[in-house]
């Protein structure tokens, strides 16, 4: 595994890639990737066959591969556990084989999530709930670290580094429910361009079952841009959450993601 | 330009691209469309779209796009 130090570096790599038919689960823009560079976390290695990229995330790596055949397979090396989401739309995409071959090299098939979307356009009226609606401070970081463990897996949750968090919270993506001045629920989201996502939705046991969720997402939907789209990934068995995303106004797109799990 | 309008309403057959001029600044498409389009148009056009092309600016319009076309053509 080498360290990629510049965006051109990058791009010689990926250009053999760039290619139909060929297999990837990478659909990361420049400004991601010079992130990754910037704080020495972007990470690489290759043969004939195969590009793969690895974004270190502190107790595990994000990983993107570049495959142009499924029946040669690669060589699995690394200190820290690896997490691979496998993005697909639509029948036509060979899910199944993909799936087959990360198996075959020792990944687990740890999650299925889908893809919804708010259309454009989309505006939300408040939602009342009980509790305080307002951004997360800076003194904030660590109660909210701790909220989104409650409810996500440390690794394959996607959590965010407590300075990735920080940077949320300076830019006012991370939305609170707060009763008196504790955090009882919270979202977390970021952009791609202007496309709003959320990340994370958390509510303690607590406070649920009294639209804490949908309050927060309404404050969403009105603190972000509503003549855009939205999206939100959510557990595809999770009927209850996904139920609550359906009220509010998010839609299934057709998007799904396996998320692969692979560690020594 | 038709065909790259063929190859977009083939990503997006929902969207009027012949007029949109901000196709991913106002969220029309997304990163998973880009990544799409830049293979389809490499194929397409035997082109090379690299890594630091792959910016909003040059996929906000067909005109745009067309642009990035030409330029790595020559």
């Amino acid at each position: 595994m080498e360290k990629i130090t510049d965006l051109s570096h990058l791009s010689s790599l990926m250009a053999p890639y760039l290619k139909k038919k060929h297999i990837t689960n990478n659909f990361t823009l420049p400004a991601q990737y010079q992130s990754s560079i910037q704080q020495d976390a972007l990470y690489y290695d290759c043969n004939e066959t195969s590009l793969c990229l690895y974004v270190d995330k502190g107790e595990y790596y994000r990983f993107f591969y570049h495959l142009y055949t499924l029946d040669t397979p690669m060589v699995m090396e690394t200190d820290k556990p690896l997490v691979a989401e496998v993005a697909f739309k639509g029948g036509d995409y060979p899910l199944n084989a993909v799936l087959d071959y990360f198996t075959k090299l020792g990944f687990q098939d740890v999650t299925r999530r889908c893809r919804m979307e708010m259309p454009a356009g989309v505006q939300l009226e408040p939602i009342p709930c009980c509790y305080e609606i307002d951004y997360a401070g800076k003194h904030h970081v660590f109660e909210v670290l701790k909220v989104l463990s409650l409810s996500f897996d440390k690794i394959t949750g996607f959590l965010p580094s407590l300075q990735e968090l920080g940077e949320a919270i300076e830019e006012k993506h991370v939305l609170c429910a707060f009763d008196n001045h504790e955090i009882v629920g919270l979202i977390h989201y970021g952009y791609k361009n202007t496309i709003s996502t959320i990340c994370h939705v958390a509510v303690q046991e607590k406070a649920r079952n009294q639209k804490v969720a949908q309050s927060l997402l309404a404050q969403w939907r009105i603190k972000t841009r509503p003549e855009n789209r939205g999206f939100i990934w959510v557990a595809l068995n999770n009927q209850k959450a996904r139920h609550i995303y359906e009220k509010v106004g998010f839609q299934y797109d057709g998007w799904q993601a396996a998320t692969l799990l692979f560690h020594e | 330009m038709e065909k790259l309008i063929g190859i977009l309403k083939g990503i997006r057959p929902d969207v009027d691209f012949e007029t949109a001029t901000d196709l991913v600044d106002s969220g029309i498409i997304d990163s998973f469309d880009i990544v799409t389009l830049v293979v389809e148009m490499n194929e397409a056009f035997e082109i090379e779209i690299g890594v630091e092309d792959i910016i909003p600016e040059h996929f906000n319009s067909v005109a745009a796009m067309m642009a990035l076309v030409d330029r790595l053509s020559e």
